[in-house]
């Protein structure tokens, strides 16, 4: 089956819409893969929709310092801001965190040739 | 090709049970990441998007058959079941675990291989011509200079912690310079002086990034012996002088314009004066002893074949005729040639190999090209020494693997950063928009009436795509959040060195292919013959008659 390129991405203009919304996030240090953190058990989630998601640049850095605390487990944290969905869950608003959540948009490896 | 002595294998075992330990103590958390990173860096590991990324080196991309199937394993147990092809001729990884790395570093080294001197600022993989050894028209073997530089810079203590990355390239011929040496930090091109005697033109301060700039000579001929010491004075006086405050202006090429290339070289061969006649001369038995390494292979003799090579590229079976014609040079020994296998495929990444391909592709080395290959700087392959009678039985098996295109040097032929799907540092994906204009230039005809173009995509500013330097170059740019594509028209970065000029306001990702095609299709009217190529045809009627097909009167 023929690959087919993605269709465009959705036009999300990150600066343009402002939103009060933050989550923190972080490369797991096992394997690199992004995670986001949840505050209420203090530990991390492949899931953005998962991740605590808090207002104000202010309390997202407080969680930043506790979220720092895990550096073991995790590198880098640093706050990102994110949309709303529908139930709340997050999503992301740049371009950037939205391939880095759900993976590259390119095929990953050609299946090989049927003999 | 060069085989590693006890001294070059203790370094590579060593190296990788020092890695071992400090993963070990980033994993049990005895230290953190502030702390780990410089150390993995100086093994060429990366913290991506998603994962990390191991580069592994492969100096002057040439591999064993060996080599090739011991990455091909490395992708199929630690990884995805693939590899990319960088345009530092190495392959890296994009998905290794952390402890997963630490056991690649132990079967790289198995096989001779290391990941040392692909990240960091210190003096990165030496690059060189992917013909090197069999092309007509080089004055000599570029490679054991090549091996010589890379034996002087492998952890050279003095340029450990240089202010950036450091990036050197050596050429085989005056002539045609594959090798991009004047876009290098150093490039060395081999040449004769007017006495008929061989030796280098040393290049400095050339470069792309956020502020391109073209290489000067600094020395027109420098004589053989002196090859160590001079690179080794040039870099001392970039350790010395280069500016450490600011990582934007820290490569050679910012120091070279700001003192101008008259006093860099003062400067260079004061140093020089110095330390010329030391230990560093390069006696002729050692360059002949590296020069052994890179024997001519024990070629049959054969009837010349370039009669038949051009009976070839006319070949009734077009998808071979093209692929001849496309992709196969001919070779400086009768009856062979040169295979450029082309990983530029509309329905992968380009440059992509998966295990199998590479395992397939380390059998039709064995089989074909002396148990060798090697990696292209525009993220290809070449089997370098096959013979012209199985040239038809290769490309059979090469399309069986999904490796026959003939695309090479052709539209679809182009190099492309990891752009946003993978890298940190990009503003926009390139490898989609990639993979859009070899679809949409699909057809072999349409391609072959185009000719010779090339084309070069980055995700942003740092142009690890080389987006300056393509014929038509597209730079990936972040507006207001939306992926943005800017058209430059040009570049090369031959002999004919030259930076790509931006047309006009950049374009949207679904208007960018469209606009490339808008520029070739206005170049197939504004040429005067089939024989002027883009670029020729660009510096004769200039930047107007694209700009007006591509935004009319606005």
């Amino acid at each position: 089956m023929p690959w087919h390129y993605p269709s465009a991405y959705p036009t999300l203009p990150a600066m343009a819409k402002k939103t009060p919304y933050l989550v923190v996030t972080a490369s797991r240090t096992d394997d690199g893969a992004p995670v986001y953190f949840r505050a209420q058990s203090k530990d991390w989630s492949e899931q953005i929709a998962e991740a605590s998601v808090v207002q104000g640049e202010s309390v997202a850095d407080e969680l930043v310092a506790v979220a720092r605390a895990q550096e073991r487990a995790v590198c880098d944290p640093y706050p990102m801001y994110v949309d709303r969905a529908e139930g709340g869950a997050a999503v992301p608003v740049s371009a950037r965190e939205r391939i880095r959540s759900e993976g590259p948009t390119t095929p990953l490896r050609r299946p090989d040739p049927q003999s | 090709m060069y085989q590693y002595d006890q001294y070059d294998q203790r370094i590579v075992e060593e190296r990788s049970r020092q890695f071992r330990g400090q993963v070990q103590r980033r994993l049990s958390g005895e230290i953190l990441e502030d702390e780990f990173k410089p150390l993995r860096l100086q093994n060429g590991l990366y913290m991506q998007l998603h994962a990390y990324m191991l580069r592994v080196a492969v100096p002057y991309g040439l591999l064993s058959s060996t080599q090739m199937r011991k990455l091909a394993h490395i992708a199929r147990t630690y990884d995805k079941g693939y590899g990319h092809l960088t345009t530092r001729q190495n392959m890296q990884f994009n998905w290794p675990t952390l402890e997963g790395v630490a056991n690649i570093l132990d079967e790289l080294a198995s096989v001779q291989m290391h990941a040392v001197q692909t990240s960091g600022n210190c003096i990165r993989n030496t690059t060189s011509d992917q013909f090197a050894g069999v092309t007509r028209d080089e004055l000599e073997d570029p490679r054991p200079y090549a091996e010589i530089i890379r034996q002087w810079s492998t952890f050279h203590p003095e340029f450990a912690f240089l202010p950036r990355k450091f990036k050197i390239a050596v050429n085989a011929t005056p002539d045609d310079d594959r090798a991009a040496v004047y876009f290098h930090d150093i490039g060395v091109k081999l040449v004769e002086n007017g006495a008929g005697e061989r030796g280098f033109e040393v290049l400095a301060g050339g470069g792309l990034g956020r502020t391109p700039h073209i290489g000067q000579t600094v020395r027109k001929f420098l004589p053989k012996e002196h090859l160590l010491s001079y690179l080794e004075s040039i870099l001392r006086v970039y350790n010395q002088f280069g500016r450490r405050d600011n990582k934007f202006k820290a490569r050679i090429k910012i120091l070279v314009n700001a003192l101008g290339i008259e006093e860099f070289s003062r400067r260079v061969e004061e140093e020089w004066e110095q330390i010329k006649d030391g230990d560093m001369l390069l006696p002729e038995e050692e360059i002949e002893r590296v020069k052994k390494h890179f024997a001519p292979h024990a070629y049959e003799t054969l009837p010349d074949s370039d009669s038949e090579l051009a009976a070839l590229a006319l070949d009734k079976d077009r998808a071979f005729g093209n692929w001849v014609k496309n992709n196969v040079r001919p070779h400086k020994v009768p009856g062979y040639a040169s295979v450029t296998i082309s990983v530029k495929d509309k329905e992968i990444p380009p440059g992509d190999l998966s295990d199998y391909q590479m395992d397939q592709v380390a059998d039709l080395a064995d089989r074909y090209s002396f148990g060798e290959m090697r990696i292209t700087h525009t993220q290809n392959l070449v089997l370098a020494d096959v013979k012209v009678s199985q040239l038809r039985e290769l490309h059979e098996k090469l399309v069986a693997v999904n490796l026959g295109n003939a695309n090479a040097n052709h539209i679809a032929d182009m190099i492309t950063c990891p752009g946003l799907d993978f890298c940190n540092l990009a503003n926009a994906r390139s490898i989609p928009i990639g993979m859009r204009i070899i679809d949409r230039f699909d057809d072999i005809d349409y391609m072959n009436d185009i000719g010779d173009v090339n084309l070069k995509i980055s995700g942003c500013i740092n142009a690890c795509g080389h987006h300056h330097v393509g014929n038509i170059g597209i730079l990936g740019i972040d507006k207001q959040g939306v992926e943005h594509y800017q058209l430059m028209l040009g570049g090369s970065a031959g002999n004919d060195a030259s930076l790509g000029q931006i047309v006009g306001p950049a374009f949207t990702q679904d208007e960018i292919v469209g606009a490339v095609d808008t520029v070739l299709q206005r170049y197939l009217k504004e040429r005067e013959s089939a024989d002027e190529t883009f670029i020729h045809c660009y510096r004769r009627v200039g930047m107007a008659p694209f700009k007006e097909a591509l935004y009319g009167d606005n």
